[in-house]
């Protein structure tokens, strides 16, 4: 949770003017538009490594989700970082990643989704990120040039997977929490994000559309070397079989989704601007290339 | 040295005169000591004139005035007391004492300032005493010193609540004092109300520039309140009571004429009326604020007497909330303040006055959230401990000397707290911090002639953060990389000191017309972290350390000041004040149990410059002032906004303050206020994308977040502010000789139901796809009632 105690002043200032809020109309300023990128690369899931380009719109447009960027041209290079010797692309094994229908995508044609054609007839070839290794992301979209690098880090195991005890919710039904257990390394600067997918998440793709923590994406600087157990707030049915993603993270990458993050929960009164942080390089341009290390383990809600 | 002493005690119409005759030890120069008290024996702001010298009294009613052996008619005058004046002959060091009564027309003046801005040395500044504040319109019913200053030319407030903006400060850039104790946060209910008691303060003073140099700490302003003392010669007992709080305030004399105590109290209970009307819905939720002042005087002998001075003051906030059965939220959270003091102040001789006071101030919020599985328990606060001495020293005709030290340590507890995620408890401590400032100063005020003063002036201020402090050192892209500094206990983490010279010249062109010029620099070693918008007691009070330096400001101000005849008096004063090292904090930096605080700070300077235009009427049943204020006021960030110069978020162009009095009868006092200011600067999105997208196949509808775009910094301007004020006294008895008195006071704040926003947000419905603007209003039309008593 950011800032947690300035929500009770905001809380003590709303109950305040609960009667006194009123509709206005705004008027912004109109931009030139700007590339938005979402690049995966990780080694669990070979079909979520996949980017997504799209443009921003202006503010009061009634436009939504993704404005798609076509026929970009997008490759990702496998290589490692040398002290001396700076990365080390193995540029032979270029990949090269294009629009069109994916399996897991339900063999639908989404405009600026970008995959590695493998996927559709050979994908247990296609394109899988490996701890330690860095890779290199190119864009070339309406003749300018965007790159960026990540690296994935050393996956963090995750000990064990365990459930509140159930209750019953509103509607009658039995609930539960679902609780990670692992332990953080002892070397200052991990950085986790937390996945899941349950039968919530049966008929849905993307990292976006996974179960997720939206409160703790987690650095070790409080908690270094120490064993870490997260309870999240999500309810899942019990009876149901989830499948736990924990994800390490560098740091560039943690930086850009707790930008993500305190961006998100943004749009309210108090609120101060929060601009994106990036990781892609290249002229008006904003979006992440994200290395996900991931570790896995499947629970049965009891 | 003094071997013949003549004491003579007059009592006439409206005043007792006391004259204490002394050899002169000084040639040709004689020492004229006066002393200006109401009945109650308590000092009283007033302005003294003898031939063509003139001075005013300080917060205990004295005033020192060199003179040439002669006669001289000596005139007192303060505002809400009947003037007076009394011929002597100086031949000696001398001592006269001037008891007022209250005016039969005390209603009617506005400030006590009349002609004292004008003939001072000091320019740039404001005193505004309770007599006058307390006929102010009121908001709830609350009297408030602290937002009546805001009400001058050059001072704003963020519109219905929030901090105090002095020529272009931050909010944290004004030393904010109650009786010489720093106050580190003035309000209560996020700013809505001070928690100065009006009840138990005398009278509050601001200077925005030319500060003399027995004031540092904080850049921008000094705002002074001095509180009240207690009746010396009978028991005496004042309240209020109120639609949503009351007041109780009990005085007497400790030591009959000598000694006094004073013990002020007030309390919101619109929590408890809420609890009393709807129990069932309002269970234990509610808030609440209350404060408790008191003061103790003791009078040794003739040249010696001790204050004590007590505050403590609260907010409480508790809301619960239970929105299934397994989906409960709970906001609880107490803040406030303790004050204590003594001072000893001395006549260590006819041209010597000394003052000592050791004080101690804290501040502590403690407050908890849970919802569902995460809880967060966070406390933050401030502790300082502080020692005092000032010296006054008159060795020559017209030349006042004064220089003193003062010591304080801090403590700094920049956020505890403990993170709970289900099972988890996440405990962690940042470290706690400690600094030790001081300053030492020397000043002179010289009249050079009888028309061209110079007050000038130099202070010389040190900070250093001390240990014990382990130091996390972090890599540029703030990561820690394992190692620590250790700092023993006292071992110096960072040390600055400074000179801060102030010059204020004034040349009087005859008694009616001045002209003042004024430099000042201050520095500034504590700054307020804040990245809302509005101020939260949750923002932390930082010291300097390596990373971060002290702020340092400029000021330049020319002044020009009228009085016309008919009880008329204008001036007008343009500023220009350079700030370096302003702070800001990074968008969305995460501040509370941030160990490295530091690594979300950027820096940049400010610029602020405008023109304050002030009318005033001070006499006839029609008072009142007129204060007017151009300025611009801007930030430059190398982070922000590409490094070009974007407006402050409390630029105001235009700022207009209306203040009118009018007595019908000594029964009817109405009174009216009209403000005006240019909206607050915003930074609004201009763009936005959807981001982190997903595809759910059963909906049959893409999954996305929505992320905004930002443009310019406070690029965006919010409304005008404007709001309409009324108020009527009506005493029913004014003539009652009775000892129990009282009146009624009926107020309507924002006469017109303005919808001044108090902040403007966007509402993004993902699920709904719509985009809304909202304003958000905090205070609309709001009449209230209260009933005032003594006896």
């Amino acid at each position: 949770m950011k800032k947690p105690s300035n929500y009770i002043f905001i809380l003590l200032v709303l109950l305040l003017c609960n009667a006194c809020e009123k509709n206005i109309d705004l008027q912004l300023d109109k931009t030139p538009p700007m590339l938005v990128v979402e690049a995966y690369i990780n080694n669990n899931l070979r079909s979520y490594n996949y980017v997504i380009i799209g443009k921003t719109v202006n503010f009061t447009e009634s436009q939504f989700a993704n404005t798609a960027v076509e026929k970009a041209t997008v490759t990702i290079t496998e290589g490692t970082y040398d002290k001396g010797k700076g990365y080390q692309w193995n540029t032979a094994g270029k990949v090269t990643l294009k629009e069109g229908k994916m399996p897991a995508m339900h063999s639908l044609y989404v405009p600026g989704l970008y995959f590695d054609p493998r996927l559709i007839a050979d994908s247990a070839n296609a394109i899988m990120g490996k701890p330690g290794k860095s890779y290199l992301l190119e864009i070339v979209s309406e003749g300018k040039k965007y790159t960026a690098i990540t690296t994935l880090p050393i996956p963090v195991p995750i000990d064990s997977l365990t459930n509140t005890p159930p209750f019953k919710d509103d509607s009658g039904r039995v609930r539960a929490r679902l609780t990670v257990h692992y332990t953080d390394p002892d070397t200052l600067g991990n950085a986790q994000i937390y996945y899941w997918s349950n039968r919530y998440t049966k008929s849905t793709f993307g990292w976006g559309a996974l179960g997720t923590d939206r409160y703790l994406p987690n650095t070790d600087e409080l908690v270094n070397g120490q064993s870490i157990h997260i309870t999240h707030s999500a309810v899942m049915p019990v009876g149901d079989t989830a499948t736990y993603y924990l994800v390490s993270i560098e740091r560039p990458v943690y930086d850009f989704w707790d930008s993500f993050n305190k961006a998100r929960a943004n749009s309210g009164p108090f609120s101060t601007p929060v601009v994106l942080k990036s990781n892609i390089k290249g002229s008006n341009v904003v979006g992440c290339f994200s290395g996900f290390s991931v570790s896995s383990m499947k629970h049965v809600m009891k | 040295m003094v071997n013949r002493r003549k004491t003579i005690r007059i009592r006439q119409w409206n005043f007792l005169f006391l004259l204490f005759g002394g050899l002169n030890t000084y040639g040709q120069s004689t020492l004229l000591k006066v002393s200006v008290t109401n009945q109650q024996q308590q000092g009283i702001n007033a302005s003294v004139a003898a031939g063509s010298v003139t001075a005013v009294t300080d917060a205990t009613g004295t005033a020192l005035l060199r003179l040439a052996p002669g006669r001289y008619q000596v005139a007192v005058s303060a505002i809400g007391y009947t003037g007076s004046s009394q011929g002597i002959v100086l031949n000696s060091d001398t001592t006269i004492a001037f008891v007022l009564s209250k005016s039969t027309h005390q209603l009617r003046s506005v400030t006590i300032e009349s002609d004292r801005i004008l003939q001072l040395g000091r320019m740039s500044s404001h005193l505004l005493n309770m007599d006058q504040i307390k006929k102010m319109p009121r908001l709830f019913g609350e009297i408030d010193p602290l937002k009546s200053i805001t009400l001058l030319p050059g001072i704003k407030n963020a519109g219905d609540a929030g901090g105090i903006y002095v020529r272009g400060g931050g909010p944290d850039e004004n030393l904010v004092l109650m009786d010489g104790i720093t106050v580190y946060n003035p309000t209560h209910l996020l700013g809505a109300f001070s928690i100065f008691n009006g009840d138990a303060v005398k009278s509050i003073s601001v200077i925005k520039g030319g500060m003399p140099a027995e004031y540092g700490g904080r850049l921008s302003s000094v705002i002074s309140v001095a509180s009240r003392e207690g009746n010396k010669d009978s028991l005496k007992l004042n309240g209020s009571i109120g639609l949503i709080s009351s007041r109780l305030t009990v005085e007497g004399p400790v030591s009959k004429g000598k000694s006094s105590f004073i013990i002020s109290a007030r309390r919101t209970y619109i929590d408890q009326i809420a609890r009393w009307v709807a129990p069932e819905s309002i269970h234990e939720n509610g808030y609440y604020f209350y404060d408790v002042n008191a003061k103790l005087n003791f009078e040794l002998n003739k040249a010696n007497s001790i204050s004590v001075n007590f505050y403590t003051g609260k907010d409480k906030f508790n809301y619960d909330k239970v929105q299934s059965n397994d989906r409960h939220r709970n906001f609880k959270a107490d803040w406030g303040n303790t004050l204590a003091g003594i001072t000893w102040k001395s006549q260590v001789s006819k041209r010597i006055q000394q003052e000592l006071s050791l004080s101690h101030n804290s501040f502590d919020l403690g407050s908890r959230i849970t919802y569902i599985t995460d809880g967060v328990l966070f406390s933050s606060g401030l502790l300082d401990y502080q020692v005092r001495n000032d010296w006054m020293y008159i060795p020559a005709d017209r030349l006042k000397l004064k220089a003193g030290w003062q010591g304080t340590w801090h403590q700094f507890k920049p956020g505890a707290g403990n993170i709970s995620a289900g099972e988890q408890a996440f405990v962690s401590k940042i470290n706690k911090q400690y600094g030790r400032e001081a300053a030492a100063y020397l000043s002179a005020d010289w009249d050079v002639s009888q028309k061209f003063n110079i007050l000038a002036g130099v202070r010389a201020s040190y900070f250093d953060q001390v240990g014990p402090k382990n130091e996390v050192v972090y890599g540029k892209d703030g990561v820690p990389t394992g190692q620590t500094i250790k700092y023993g206990k006292g071992a110096v983490i960072a040390r600055y000191m400074y000179p801060e010279p102030r010059l204020a010249m004034r040349y009087l062109f005859d008694p009616e017309t001045s002209v003042k010029l004024s430099y000042t620099r201050t520095v500034q070693y504590l700054h307020l972290a804040t990245t809302s918008a509005a101020t939260f007691p949750s923002d932390l009070w930082i010291p300097v350390s390596r990373l971060i330096k002290p702020g340092i400001a400029d000021q330049v101000a020319a002044g020009f000041y009228k009085n016309l005849s008919g009880g008329y008096e204008v001036s007008a004063e343009a500023y220009y004040k350079e700030m370096s090292n302003e702070l800001e904090f990074m968008p969305g930096a995460q501040l509370l149990l941030n160990q490295n605080l530091e690594g979300e700070m950027i820096f940049g300077t400010g610029k602020a410059y405008g023109l304050e235009l002030f009318f005033k009427k001070k006499t006839g049943p029609f008072t009142g002032w007129i204060g007017y204020t151009l300025s611009r006021a801007e930030r430059t960030f190398p982070a922000l906004n590409g490094g070009k110069p974007f407006p402050y978020r409390y630029d105001r162009t235009h700022d207009l303050n209306i203040t009118a009095n009018y007595e019908l009868s000594k029964k009817w006092l109405f009174t009216g206020l009209f403000v005006f200011s240019t909206g607050n600067a915003l930074t609004m999105p201009n763009g936005r994308f959807g981001y982190n997208l997903g595809y759910n196949f059963r909906n049959d509808v893409p999954v996305f977040t929505n992320i905004d775009r930002y443009g310019k910094v406070n690029d965006y301007r919010m409304p005008a502010y404007h709001r309409l004020d009324l108020s009527v006294t009506f005493t029913p008895n004014p003539e009652s000789t009775r000892r129990f008195k009282s009146h009624w006071i009926l107020s309507v704040y924002n006469v017109y139901n303005r919808s001044n926003p108090y902040f403007i947000y966007v509402d993004v419905d993902e699920k709904k796809q719509t985009i809304q603007g909202k304003q958000v209003i905090l205070f609309p039309i709001l009449p209230s009632l209260s009933w005032n008593f003594n006896f």
